[in-house]
């Protein structure tokens, strides 16, 4: 019998940083990828795209971002970065230019989309509601 | 649960509302609908978070909206009622010290919402407190504390407060001593003091050298510790109700030798087996935790009763009662 293999759903990690606030931002973010079809990746190793939640409030909380970014580089390499320090793209391209997108606090669309284009769904007959086509 | 986004405060430390905006308040029903939902899905403590808990739903001049056949208007106490509803623990993050939050404390004593009251004071001294341009800072606060302790005895206060803020005495901060003296907050956090891009207090004159700030933030600590060991060291021989977390797998090795359980635990053999989780109050990772002895037949989400063995600092140590 002809069997029929899913494509694997690409893989996501998270490191979340900072306040409470944050940490909902985060689960919201989640919840958004998962509804889409990706799934979560406990280690950098497995993971397709790695999206680093910053926090951008005290200049120490800020440099704790950055150690958090160079780190996801340096483990994965494809590395997404929202959150509150997202307004400071600058100084992140400046250290991180490998960084592939930089979103801010709440902007969890721009977030999704900047995951969806580093790390695409497979398209599957079996699971897209519309053809590759449109 | 975050019921907000932003805050329309403009703290001279805080760049927060740069960075997220103003109050942007969503509304009653579809915070406790998620709500709802969270504790049909296991959910047993619910944290109520935002920016200012106490200012939600100014922006939207306090709505009501339809939930369950009744008007909620989108206000603290509402919110906080109907919350209290739904069975879960419900703990208030981020609260300022407004007078209305006085109606929330009734709310305590019917065990609709946790006596636990996260206020972030920043500092007791007038003049700095007006230059930190905090929000509800005439507020009598050692006052209504009395007064709320009078209706909710067990009322759990955490706070947090800034030391070394530009132009703080050492008079400022002999009053921000003995007002925590007074107090008898539950839980403290301090930071020292730092300027942070784009901050308004930082162009404030006399800034406070950083040994000073380093001694103040030790003065601080130190009391501190001591009001909350004494505090807990209360609690000792009562019996509590605790929210488990997590449960060991198998004995903690000394401890199991002092009881003679050498062997893998069986699961009907609980003794030996410890655990940990939090009373009514001890929020998650900011408060302390209470941790159990004999404790093998528990799972996390259990709330059981507890009595109170021993305590230190910030935690307590008990048995399942």
């Amino acid at each position: 019998m002809e069997t029929t293999t899913l494509p694997r759903p690409p893989r996501v990690g998270l490191v979340s940083l900072g306040c409470p606030k944050a940490l909902v931002d985060s689960e919201r973010i989640i919840t958004k990828l998962r509804a889409d079809g990706y799934q979560m990746s406990p280690d950098y190793a497995g993971a397709d795209v790695v999206l680093v939640n910053t926090c951008g409030f005290l200049d120490s909380a800020k440099e704790e971002s950055l150690e958090a970014i160079g780190e996801a580089i340096a483990e994965n390499g494809r590395v997404v970065v929202t959150g509150c320090m997202g307004n400071e793209a600058d100084v992140i391209r400046k250290r991180f230019p490998d960084v592939l997108a930089i979103t801010g606090p709440q902007q969890y669309e721009e977030v999704v989309s900047a995951v969806h284009e580093a790390a695409p769904p497979a398209p599957s007959p079996y699971l897209d509601l519309v053809p590759e086509a449109g | 649960m975050k019921i907000s986004e932003g805050c329309n405060h403009r703290c001279s430390f805080c760049i927060i509302p740069s960075i997220r905006g103003d109050l942007v308040s969503r509304r009653p029903d579809a915070i406790l609908r998620e709500a709802e939902k969270l504790i049909e899905a296991g959910t047993k403590e619910l944290l109520v978070i935002s920016q200012d808990t106490s200012a939600y739903g100014v922006d939207i001049r306090h709505q009501p909206r339809m939930w369950k056949g009744e008007e909620v208007r989108a206000h603290m106490t509402d919110l906080s009622r109907e919350l209290g509803k739904l069975g879960a623990w419900v703990r208030l993050h981020y609260v300022y010290p407004y007078p209305h939050v006085d109606q929330v404390i009734p709310l305590m004593a019917e065990g609709l919402v946790l006596p636990y009251l996260d206020i972030p004071f920043q500092h007791a001294s007038p003049k700095v407190l007006r230059s930190m341009k905090r929000p509800a800072n005439e507020a009598k606060v050692l006052e209504r504390l009395r007064s709320w302790r009078l209706i909710v005895p067990d009322m759990a206060v955490r706070s947090s407060f800034v030391v070394g803020f530009p132009g703080e005495t050492e008079e400022d901060f002999q009053y921000l001593l003995t007002w925590l003296e007074e107090a008898q907050l539950d839980r403290v956090g301090a930071f020292k003091f730092e300027p942070v891009s784009g901050a308004a207090a930082n162009t404030l004159p006399d800034p406070v050298p950083e040994e000073v700030k380093q001694e103040r933030y030790d003065r601080v600590m130190e009391i501190s510790a001591r009001i909350s060991a004494e505090k807990l060291a209360a609690k000792v021989g009562k019996t509590i109700e605790v929210l488990i977390d997590r449960v060991d797998e198998v004995p903690p090795p000394e401890e199991g030798a002092d009881r003679g359980h050498f062997d893998a635990p069986h699961p009907q053999h609980h003794h030996g087996i410890g655990a940990t989780g939090r009373s009514k109050a001890d929020a998650p990772e900011i408060d302390g935790e209470v941790h159990l002895r004999d404790a093998g037949h528990l799972s996390p989400g259990d709330i059981v009763s507890v009595k109170v063995e021993d305590s230190d600092e910030h935690d307590l140590f008990g048995v399942p009662a």
